[in-house]
């Protein structure tokens, strides 16, 4: 049972659940505090993940990398909110299907800008060749992932539960005429919920590159295992989120190694069973699903 | 029938003549098969477009997997055919159990989760069944589709396929107002509006968004069929999220909640994606442009405002008497 290859596959799934870690903690924050599905969150994903490279690729930092990644998203996160969303506040199924079209649009632009093919994304020197433990391999870059990811659910998780815009935001996911109503400008915290998440998208799009290279179907592959992660964890809780994308990568990886091909299917089954037994997801709270 | 009958049946129904008269007449005035293929085409996608608006117009469920019943549809054809040696009369009626199966599966989601959480799952099943087909290759032939789909003798001939098509569209739009203006179709909008009232007064609401779901089921699953008859060809992306995207647009361009604005909707979608494709490359994304400028100006939809004008003509005395209004000297 735990032989070199049930370790292999754990670091995938883990590195896998990471990087959906990071596009589904951004999306369940704002659906949970908005109620806004974000589809252009995918997309952010992969611009992400092209901006990087070009970062990489010109400057030969891939610090700098990741910090543009993240400051791309954070702008473009901010203005997006502020042009697209704000307006159509309280409209639901117009903000669907305007971020759907988004979501269109970012996808075809990013192929006039890079090109449809699959562009390699390299990884930096120190990051490349693998640690040996015993018989086991673990990849540095893999590892890489999985400690980025923890470092960054480390700080959003102190950033939710001891800065005080966090606890506002979290009230804000509760109710959000409440906390109007003590006289903060719970608009501000909208945009700004929203440029992060996108953000952390964004970034995670970054560190991708080199573990699953670049092309434009990231955005639409990641949406779909992103949404079902939230779902099954439970929407609008970061606990849930975390639980939700390291379930859906470690089924992926295992379920992906032994039944090729069917992972999507898996995922699908594990949302169908949870929405039927606990329909709120395994961390939500709340009655029915969809109430508020 | 006297001829006042006559004289309100005409007047209710004369742009349904029009059109069908107008698209009866086309082929007899300029035949070419491209432009053939083309009104072939929109006469299928414009029924699977008005299935899909009788759910999300008329009933209020947002579907993001209703291309899954159009790639049942599709691919129910294309596996019968290869290895049954079943009639296409009984093919069609498996289909309709199929769908009808399938929407009994959706119903009971329908009823545990809703808005969002409905859409997602949805989605969901679709690819659910996209991964399917993807991965029993051996039966659906896998991501190359399975090509050489036959179709009935009589309907090798192009003319009368472009006559099946547009009777099929007919029959669909017919049976789809005669369920929306029935007491059932009242009771959707009911529930469009607010289900926990309908609740209340003790309609069944399983019930009627079964019937929904099942009507939406077997005429997209049924547009699928026609479809893949046509092209002659099963291919994986006739049920993957695109596909559902795609007649999402066609009903929200044309105007949801109006049995006329998904086929107007299909029509302008595929003729506007036909003459873009063949002008600019990346052409999605001036489509997506025109998208979004539809939902932020027009959430109605192009066509949605066209049952104001209708009013707007009813109080008037129809359209005769208006006309008849303006010739009077």
């Amino acid at each position: 049972m735990f032989d070199t290859l049930f370790f292999h596959l754990l670091l995938n799934g883990l590195a896998h659940g990471m990087l959906i870690f990071l596009i589904a903690s951004g999306l369940s924050l704002i659906f949970g505090l908005m109620r806004v599905v974000n589809f252009t969150h995918g997309s952010f994903f992969m611009f992400g993940a092209y901006v990087g490279r070009s970062i990489y690729l010109a400057t030969d930092s891939f610090v700098l990398a990741i910090l543009g990644g993240l400051l791309f998203g954070f702008v473009c996160g901010g203005l997006v909110e502020r042009i697209a969303i704000r307006p159509f506040f309280g409209n639901r199924v117009q903000l669907l299907l305007l971020t759907l079209g988004m979501m269109l649009v970012m996808n075809e632009l990013v192929k006039i800008i890079w090109g449809p093919t699959i562009l390699r994304f390299p990884r930096p020197d120190y990051l490349i060749g693998s640690f040996m433990l015993g018989d086991i391999i673990l990849p540095y870059y893999r590892m890489f992932i999985v400690g980025f990811g923890l470092v960054v659910l480390v700080i959003v998780y102190l950033f939710l539960n001891k800065t005080r815009l966090g606890i506002t935001i979290r009230a804000g996911v509760e109710n959000p005429e409440m906390v109007q109503s003590f006289g903060i400008n719970i608009k501000q915290v909208f945009t700004f919920t929203f440029a992060l998440g996108v953000s952390l998208a964004s970034v995670g799009g970054v560190i991708s590159g080199p573990f699953l290279s670049v092309y434009p179907e990231i955005a639409m592959d990641n949406i779909l295992v992103a949404i079902i992660a939230v779902v099954v964890g439970g929407i609008g809780s970061f606990g849930g989120s975390v639980a939700g994308s390291l379930l859906i990568g470690l089924i992926n990886s295992f379920g992906g190694f032994y039944l090729p091909q069917a992972a999507m299917a898996f995922n699908v089954v594990l949302m169908a069973l949870v929405l039927l037994v606990r329909p709120q997801g395994l961390f939500g709270r709340g009655g029915v699903a969809g109430g508020r | 029938m006297d001829v006042k009958k006559i004289l309100h049946f005409l007047q209710r129904n004369i742009w349904i003549i029009i059109l069908v008269g107008g698209m009866i007449l086309y082929p007899f005035v300029s035949y070419q098969p491209y432009w053939l293929s083309l009104l072939i085409t929109i006469f299928i996608f414009a029924a699977f477009a008005l299935s899909y608006d009788l759910l999300l117009g008329f009933t209020g469920l947002i579907s993001f997997g209703h291309a899954l019943f159009f790639g049942l549809g599709a691919y129910s054809i294309a596996i019968f055919s290869r290895f049954t040696e079943l009639s296409f009369g009984s093919m069609f009626i498996l289909l309709a159990v199929a769908a009808t199966a399938i929407a009994l599966i959706k119903t009971a989601f329908a009823m545990r989760v809703r808005g969002i959480y409905f859409a997602m799952i949805t989605l969901a099943l679709a690819q659910f069944f996209w991964v399917l087909v993807m991965t029993l290759s051996r039966y659906t032939g896998g991501e190359d589709g399975m090509p050489r789909v036959p179709r009935p003798v009589f309907l090798d001939d192009r003319l009368n396929y472009y006559f099946f098509a547009l009777g099929f569209l007919l029959l669909v739009y017919l049976i789809s107002r005669r369920f929306i203006n029935s007491p059932t179709g009242r009771v959707l909008i009911g529930i469009r509006e607010n289900e926990e009232r309908m609740v209340m007064l003790g309609y069944n609401v399983f019930k009627y968004k079964l019937f929904s779901l099942t009507l939406a089921g077997i005429i997209g699953s049924f547009s699928g069929a026609i479809y893949v008859m046509f092209i002659n060809i099963a291919y994986p992306a006739l049920l993957n999220i695109q596909s559902t995207i795609d007649v999402l647009m066609m009903t929200i361009v044309g105007g949801v909640g109006t049995l006329h604005g998904p086929i107007f909707g299909a029509a302008l979608v595929r003729l506007l994606s036909h003459f873009l494709s063949s002008h600019f490359r990346q052409w999605i994304i001036i489509f997506g442009i025109i998208y979004i400028l539809i939902v932020v100006f027009m959430p109605l939809g192009i066509f949605g405002g066209i049952p104001g004008f209708s009013k707007w003509l009813e109080k008037r005395g129809g359209w005769l008497k208006w006309i008849a209004q303006k010739l009077k000297p």
